[in-house]
């Protein structure tokens, strides 16, 4: 075992990519011919596999996740309100496989929004929509049936809960990625992100005043756009990703009118006893009552088309 | 034909044994570095790959002000050692685990929300050898619980 982890992983990937092409076309009266169709198949194959590696295994993206999103809109002060979540009832309607993923991502955020609110009822209910559309992507395990009875048996244990929804996540999102299905995995993250961005959009009502921190916390989500838009970049050429592609490129239109600066560089502190780093900078950020408007709108459209 | 047959199946074992290695990043992402988080609750992302001595892997993530973050960097026992930098937007190095005894667990208070890049560098044992080690390194993101 140590000696075969000491083989570099690309000359395995390689060596395995070229084995498989190979074997596929071998064919003992068209040898010659097929060798040749081979080995130019062989080369293309792997030069394509060997960026496509090289560039997941070195940049990776990380989103808020819909358990974190949920945490900075409670900790922005703000309330819950059960009819702005995905009724449980449009389940049955989710029928592809882009729509099941991007709706476990709603679903997901909408569990950890009622969950931090203490809506024990709820998360289960949420819980086990997100379960059905889990198994519906072939996630196996990702969430079972002792889930949801843990779930049950520790409904008034918040951290408890918030460990296991954490758990369901990272699960459907490991699953995926290790199964070679990332733009499922993505669609998720981007389902996640947009719910809880509707949620926060509909709490300040419309307002920039009532609620400075959660409107706050929306403006920083243009940072997350990027972030997004980075992500699906890498999936050029599938069809999903490209249709998620053009929905965050009408929101990035509005949030390219928000302006984020640093005024000062960015400063770290570091409490080496207690090992913790602050980080900090001033920072400008400048939305109009217009603009907000227009990004309410945008997203209340592109979340209506996710959960239709 | 006996040699062929050693070859083929020596091709299948390294070409199983990568597949496991990502499959196995998994596992230990979940049941080594998350018990790490302790009192923070885990974001739910799986970040994870197989690195190379000598590789690095770089994560975009923006930190929302107010938030306290524990950054976890795992890596496998059989991988040299792991290190990790917090860099800013113009690529100004915040914090830097060497720095602390080549920790890699380390806590963030923000104040002004951010998009920081977690750059992960695995070392080399020995530079010339062309023999490299791959592995697991998985790197997790706890929020502070309330």
């Amino acid at each position: 075992m140590r000696r075969l982890l000491n083989i570099p992983v690309s000359f395995v990937l390689l060596f395995g990519i070229a084995l498989f092409v190979t074997s596929c076309g071998y064919d003992s009266s068209k040898a010659n011919k097929e060798h040749e169709i081979t080995v130019e198949a062989a080369k293309k194959v792997n030069e394509k596999a060997m960026e496509e590696f090289n560039k997941s295994k070195l940049i990776f993206y990380s989103l808020p996740s819909p358990l974190e999103t949920a945490m900075l809109i409670k900790r922005a002060g703000a309330v819950y309100d059960e009819d702005l979540l995905n009724p449980t009832g449009n389940l049955n309607k989710y029928t592809t496989n882009l729509k099941k993923a991007l709706n476990l991502g709603i679903y997901s955020a909408d569990l950890s929004y009622t969950s931090l609110f203490d809506q024990t009822q709820s998360t289960v209910k949420y819980m086990a929509n997100a379960k059905k559309l889990a198994d519906g992507l072939g996630i196996l395990n990702a969430i079972d049936e002792n889930t949801i009875k843990k779930l049950e048996n520790n409904m008034n244990n918040r951290e408890v809960v918030l460990d296991i929804i954490s758990e369901t996540f990272m699960n459907s999102n490991a699953y995926l990625s290790e199964e070679n299905r990332p733009v499922m995995a993505v669609s998720v993250l981007v389902g996640g992100w947009i719910e809880g961005l509707y949620i926060a959009t509909k709490l300040t009502k419309g307002s920039l005043v009532n609620n400075k921190k959660l409107i706050e916390r929306i403006v920083y989500q243009k940072l997350s756009l990027y972030t997004v838009l980075n992500l699906l970049e890498q999936y050029k050429g599938n069809g999903d990703a490209e249709y998620l592609q053009t929905k965050m490129k009408e929101l990035k239109v509005i949030f390219d009118q928000v302006k984020i600066r640093n005024i000062s560089k960015v400063e770290a502190t570091t409490d080496v006893k207690n090992k913790v780093t602050t980080i900090k900078a001033d920072s400008e950020v400048d939305i109009s009552q217009e603009v907000y408007d227009k990004l309410i709108k945008k997203v209340d459209e592109v979340r209506t088309e996710f959960i239709s | 034909m006996f040699r062929d047959l050693r070859i083929l199946f020596a091709i299948a074992l390294f070409v199983f044994s990568a597949v496991q290695m990502e499959a196995q990043c998994f596992s230990y992402a979940r049941g080594v570095c998350k018990t790490e988080l302790k009192e923070f609750v885990h974001d739910g992302n799986y970040n994870a790959t197989v690195l190379t001595e000598g590789e690095s892997a770089e994560i975009y993530k923006t930190f929302f002000s107010g938030q306290e973050y524990r950054v976890i960097v795992c890596k496998v026992d059989s991988l040299p050692p792991v290190s990790f930098q917090v860099i800013d937007e113009e690529d100004r190095i915040l914090f830097d685990s060497k720095k602390q005894g080549g920790v890699n667990v380390w806590d963030f208070k923000v104040e002004t929300s951010q998009q920081l890049v977690i750059r992960v560098t695995v070392s080399e044992k020995d530079k010339s050898s062309k023999e490299k080690i791959a592995g697991c390194v998985s790197i997790l993101f706890g929020i502070k619980r309330d």
